[in-house]
């Protein structure tokens, strides 16, 4: 077999600190991660954290911008700049090897990821956070192609400044129209926080525009208190259309700008299309998903049911009832991480604490703080608590919130990226 | 592996359901019983190292590094004032969803463990 050593994958000795040398480099066990998002990242990190490991990180982009906040940048609240994150001080600090390349193949029986650039990388263990993949097909006339006239600005960077573009472009008085996913979804509340935004940017400089949110669902998260804030900011604007009401999305015409549910046929000014979502590609291609289009995992170890040594974190993994959102990717990664040191190095395992928390915003000034508790369960993660923001809540609690919210992103985008 | 640690029997008896979460409110006459009970057994956890990888969990949304933009810094604070506000989060007299679920999914234990990482953390950060 081929021996590999970092010179021959193009990355320079300088970036590789002489303390990680080869020699010392491969006494170590090592752990390769393969995407550089919520939960590749955190992964990385908690990994390397306590230098018992090799890890190596391999992402195609140098910076990564988060969705998280990205409906605060379509309301113009946030620019995407203050969105985006680098990975200097998890390579600095903590001594991971940051490979500028995609995965392309996984090949289990040998431990090896082949990377697009041509290089391969030898793993111990592997984890795998590559997110989500769209699904097209299911609306007539929306594929690839149609996401630069309707973006789905559902992973963030162009598609999301497209759709800023479009909103900023938008006359007084037009339709804005949101299709909202199937179950299930990155981050559940998140197409209705976009509805809000939008109507919060409206409000102020487009007040005669409306936004109609066709759903292809009938119920959506926190469902009372998104529309008892849209009634208190934005009375008469947004607009609900549950699936029952009109028969689904059938087509879209992206050049026309049309949208045909079961029912009629909606002119819209602008169009964010968020399609059906499924496990990242590199997963699919690994074999690592199965009928229903998601990673299975083991609930504590968030090890691959489907191929082991390998670990699947965040958005990709088939997490109970766990919500696809960065919060749990986090919370995954750090008991992947817990358990892959416990597997590597003999390290005592921890008790697993699986948290979620959703800060939402309605408003400017008015944001939800949502937190659930997980436990794993069974074979799969269970839903053991949750403590959810109420509707009618005091004006100062939300101010609060969304203030407190400023400061979370601060915080968890430092314990993420380093 | 700073933040690795061994699981205990009672930190193993984790949370099945809502129902334990409402049985393990404190009655808040017991809050202050239940104080010192935590904080004795801080000085055991503290004694095992215990608590590192608890801190991963506040790192998620408090900076560890003393400064605050928004979320109040945990780092001035010793380990039985830390403890003593994470049972008034638990018992509810604190409104905060968020702290609610956290400090509800630790055991005392746990408390005590993380509550004496995170005042050593805090001594380290105060002196340079
Ligand atoms: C509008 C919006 C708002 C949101 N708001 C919140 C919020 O407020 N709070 C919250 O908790 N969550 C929020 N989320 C959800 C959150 O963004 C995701 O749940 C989170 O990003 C999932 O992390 P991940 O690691 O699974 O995927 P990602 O963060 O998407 O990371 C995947 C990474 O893998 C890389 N990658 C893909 N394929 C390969 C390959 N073959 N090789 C190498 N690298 C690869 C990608 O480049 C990417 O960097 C929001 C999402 C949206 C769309």
């Amino acid at each position: 077999m081929t021996s590999w050593t970092r010179r021959e994958l193009g990355i320079g000795a300088a970036a590789l600190g002489s303390a990680l040398g080869p020699a010392r480099a491969q006494a170590k066990p090592r752990v390769v991660v393969i995407g550089g998002g919520i939960g590749g990242a955190t992964a990385a990190k908690y990994l390397a954290a306590g230098n018992a490991l090799d890890v190596t990180l391999v992402e195609p982009q140098s910076r990564y911008a988060t969705c998280i906040f990205s409906n605060l940048y379509l309301a113009g609240l946030w620019s995407l700049e203050s969105l985006t994150h680098g990975y200097g001080t998890l390579a600095e600090r903590y001594g991971v090897t940051v490979v500028k390349d995609a995965a392309a193949a996984i090949d289990p029986a040998i431990r090896r990821v082949r990377l697009a650039g041509g290089a391969s990388l030898a793993y111990d263990r592997l984890v795998v956070s590559p997110g989500i993949a769209f699904q097209f097909g299911e609306i007539d006339g929306y594929d690839e192609a149609a996401t630069e006239f309707m973006p789905h600005a559902w992973s963030a960077g162009p598609q999301t400044r497209l759709l800023r573009a479009r909103l900023e472009a938008m006359e007084d008085g037009g339709v804005f129209v949101i299709v909202a996913p199937p179950e299930p979804f990155r981050c559940p509340p998140g197409p209705y926080e976009r509805a809000s935004l939008a109507a919060y940017y409206f409000k102020q400089f487009k007040p005669r525009s409306k936004i109609v949110i066709l759903d292809v669902k009938d119920s959506f998260y926190q469902q009372e208190v998104f529309r008892d804030g849209w009634d208190r900011h934005y009375p008469g604007m947004i607009e609900w259309l549950p699936a029952r009401s009109t028969g689904g999305v059938k087509a879209v015409d992206v050049r026309a700008g049309l949208v045909r549910t079961g029912r009629e046929t909606i002119r819209a000014s602008v169009t964010n299309v968020i399609p059906r979502q499924t496990a990242g590609a590199v997963a699919h291609s690994a074999g690592l998903v199965d009928a229903r289009g998601w990673c299975p995992i083991d609930p504590e170890t968030f090890e691959s049911r489907l191929l082991p040594g390998i670990h699947v974190v965040g958005d990709a993994a088939c997490a109970g009832d766990m919500p696809k959102s960065a919060f749990c990717a986090n919370a995954q990664a750090k008991a992947c991480a817990a358990a892959i040191l416990t597997a590597l190095t003999g390290a005592r395992p921890s008790r697993l604490h699986l948290l979620n928390t959703f800060y939402t915003f309605l408003a400017g000034n008015d944001a939800m703080g949502d937190a659930a508790v997980f436990t794993p369960a069974d074979g799969t993660i269970k839903r053991s608590g949750a403590f959810l923001t109420q509707a009618g809540e005091q004006p100062e609690t939300r101010r609060r919130t969304a203030r407190e919210a400023v400061g979370w992103y601060d915080a968890f985008t430092r314990d993420v990226f380093g | 592996m700073l933040w690795l640690t061994e699981a205990t029997s009672a930190q193993q008896a984790s949370l099945t359901g809502p129902a334990p979460l409402a049985a393990r409110l404190l009655p808040s006459t017991l809050i202050a019983v239940g104080v010192l009970a935590v904080v004795a057994s801080a000085d055991r956890a503290a004694a095992a190292e215990d608590g590192g990888h608890l801190v991963a969990i506040c790192a998620a949304c408090h900076r560890l590094d003393g400064r605050s933009t928004g979320i109040p810094s945990i780092l001035r604070w010793e380990a039985e004032e830390i403890v003593d506000k994470m049972l008034d989060f638990r018992a509810s007299e604190r409104a905060s969803p968020i702290m609610r679920a956290v400090s509800l999914s630790l055991s005392d234990d746990e408390i005590a463990a993380v509550a004496a990482e995170i005042a050593a953390i805090g001594r380290r950060a105060k002196s340079p």
